[in-house]
């Protein structure tokens, strides 16, 4: 397998809630056009870790952050954190789509929000080829102009996931989209994942192991807000260089 | 029978007791203001200003604009203030300026209206040398933005913070997601506080003594004295006159009905907000 450009770099980013530090020197380079998998016990920094990236972490009161993010090679530090959130999506635990808007209105709510005029062929064009790649343009076409909350928790979810990609970012970040969800429906999301790191960098937060294996080229292992190993997720899987890894994976703790 | 038990029955019935006192009560108002107002009740009551003196029928037509008038200014001045410091301080929680605004907000709403009425009094009517339903309308925006205010933070605060990471995750600036997130989610909620609110100003009687003085004749002329239900019915019901006491009665009527449906309608929002949520 022939290495993967690097789309995201972290170096040495330290994270903090008030007193409490809970990123540790973390430092990755985030290959380009592959699903890359978080993973740990909780309560290791997983959600932390990729809410760093976009910034959001420092939108909670008394949230500190150290360290340098390099988006493309560009610091995003120097980058108004707009144009990096327009680069960087985020899909969310729950299914959070805006109760206010459509279906169609929810997937162009990025541009809406962010006061991006369209043709009404373009804004038509952009719903269809979107809700395609997610798989529900099909489930949902007669329901276009009905409350995105009206759909199942699953649909809701893909709804999200539409509503980032339709903004075109370089990195998608999965913050584990499908622990609210049904067996079925996290299946679907799942398969959609290897059809959408064609285009997208996906970064996939999860606590499930095997969710990890099934889904993911490369898997960073966290733990007690240190990057414990990164590497390909078989390499990981089948021979940790780590001890605290290779306890995790037989499931002495997690 | 054991301690607890009898602690729980009596406690039982003191509750069940007071709720019902409480709608006895509402029941005695309503009746009472029915029974007494609907008599007089006609179409020229709704149509016709006041007869002069000593002239039987007539209306109180003259209060019914007055109050629509002077309530829908004090709106339209105090919403935007009330709903911005609402903002402010939803958007700022934790930040000492915003506690104090919260605060402030608390304190105003304690201000008795008898003395929002001298305030008025003092720094519009005396100044301007003249009684006018501009000067009553401010002096109740000061009631109307406090209550207002409150009710926006309260309802800004109920929309799901995830809601505006969602959107923050998007690229979105503060203030789009304070107007399309914030408030659009929370718009019902926000409007039937301003209902609630324009209820209670709706009212209130102290201040117009001081600002709008009532008048006679129908008036549109926001710059000068006009009459407004609450105050016609203060007139009326201390007139000697017996026929101006039963008007009185039947104002009251009209301005229960107007009051309940205003609250109605705020009530009618929230469920349907609660329903959204659901």
């Amino acid at each position: 397998m022939e290495e993967p450009a690097i789309v995201l770099e972290t170096q040495k980013v330290n994270a903090w809630f008030g007193k409490d530090q809970v990123l540790f020197d973390v430092s990755a380079r985030i290959p380009k056009k592959r699903v890359t998998a978080i993973m740990g016990p909780s309560g290791c920094g997983k959600t932390t870790f990729v809410r760093t990236l976009n910034g959001l972490h420092l939108m909670t009161t008394g949230a500190r952050f150290s360290g340098t993010v390099l988006l493309e090679g560009a610091d995003t530090s120097t980058m108004d954190v707009v144009d990096v959130r327009k680069h960087i999506g985020m899909v969310f635990q729950r299914p959070n789509p805006f109760p206010t808007m459509t279906v169609y209105e929810n997937v162009l709510a990025g541009y809406r929000l962010t006061g991006q005029r369209l043709s009404r062929d373009k804004a038509d064009q952009i719903v269809e080829a979107t809700l395609n790649k997610v798989g529900l343009w099909t489930e949902v076409q007669a329901k276009l102009f009905k409350a995105g909350t009206s759909l199942s928790g699953g649909q809701q979810q893909r709804l999200c996931i539409a509503r980032t990609i339709a903004m075109e970012p370089a990195v998608v970040l999965f913050d584990e989209p499908t622990s609210s969800l049904d067996p079925k429906s996290t299946a679907t999301i799942e398969e959609l994942l290897s059809d959408l790191k064609a285009d997208y960098s996906i970064l996939f937060v999860t606590h499930g192991l095997q969710q990890a294996a099934r889904i993911s080229d490369y898997v960073a292992f966290f733990m007690l807000g240190e990057l414990v190993e990164f590497g390909e997720t078989k390499r990981v899987f089948v021979g940790p260089q780590d001890k605290r890894t290779e306890d995790y994976l037989s499931g002495k703790y997690g | 029978m054991t301690g607890r038990k009898i602690k729980n029955s009596v406690m039982g019935v003191l509750v069940a007791a007071s709720a019902v006192l409480l709608i006895a009560v509402l029941a005695v108002i309503v009746w009472h203001i029915f029974i007494s107002g609907v008599k007089y009740l006609n179409w020229n009551f709704f149509t016709k200003a006041p007869t002069p003196m000593g002239e039987s029928g007539g209306g109180v037509f003259n209060a019914i604009v007055g109050t629509f008038l002077i309530t829908l200014v004090a709106a339209a001045i105090g919403t935007p203030f009330g709903m911005f410091a609402g903002i402010y301080v939803a958007e700022h929680r934790g930040l000492r300026f915003a506690d104090i605004v919260r605060l402030g907000a608390d304190a105003l709403q304690g201000v008795p209206s008898i003395v929002i009425g001298i305030f008025g009094y003092t720094f519009l009517v005396a100044r301007f040398r003249s009684y006018s339903a501009l000067s009553a309308s401010v002096a109740l925006a000061f009631m109307f933005v406090p209550t207002t205010a409150r009710v926006t933070e309260e309802v800004l605060n109920l929309v799901p913070s995830g809601l505006k990471e969602a959107a923050y995750a998007l690229g979105a600036r503060r203030s789009s997601v304070v107007w399309n997130v914030g408030i659009k989610t929370a718009a019902a909620g926000i409007t039937s506080g301003l209902l609630t609110s324009m209820a209670r100003i709706a009212g209130e009687t102290a201040p117009l003594l001081f600002t709008a003085f009532g008048s006679r004749y129908v008036e549109w002329n926001m710059l000068r004295p006009m009459s407004a239900l609450p105050l016609q019915i203060y007139i009326y019901a201390s007139s000697p006159y017996p026929a101006l006491q039963q008007q009185a009665w039947s104002a009251a009527f009209v301005l229960v009905l107007l009051i309940l449906l205003l609250q109605y309608g705020a009530k009618h929002l929230i469920a349907r907000v609660l329903r959204v949520k659901a």
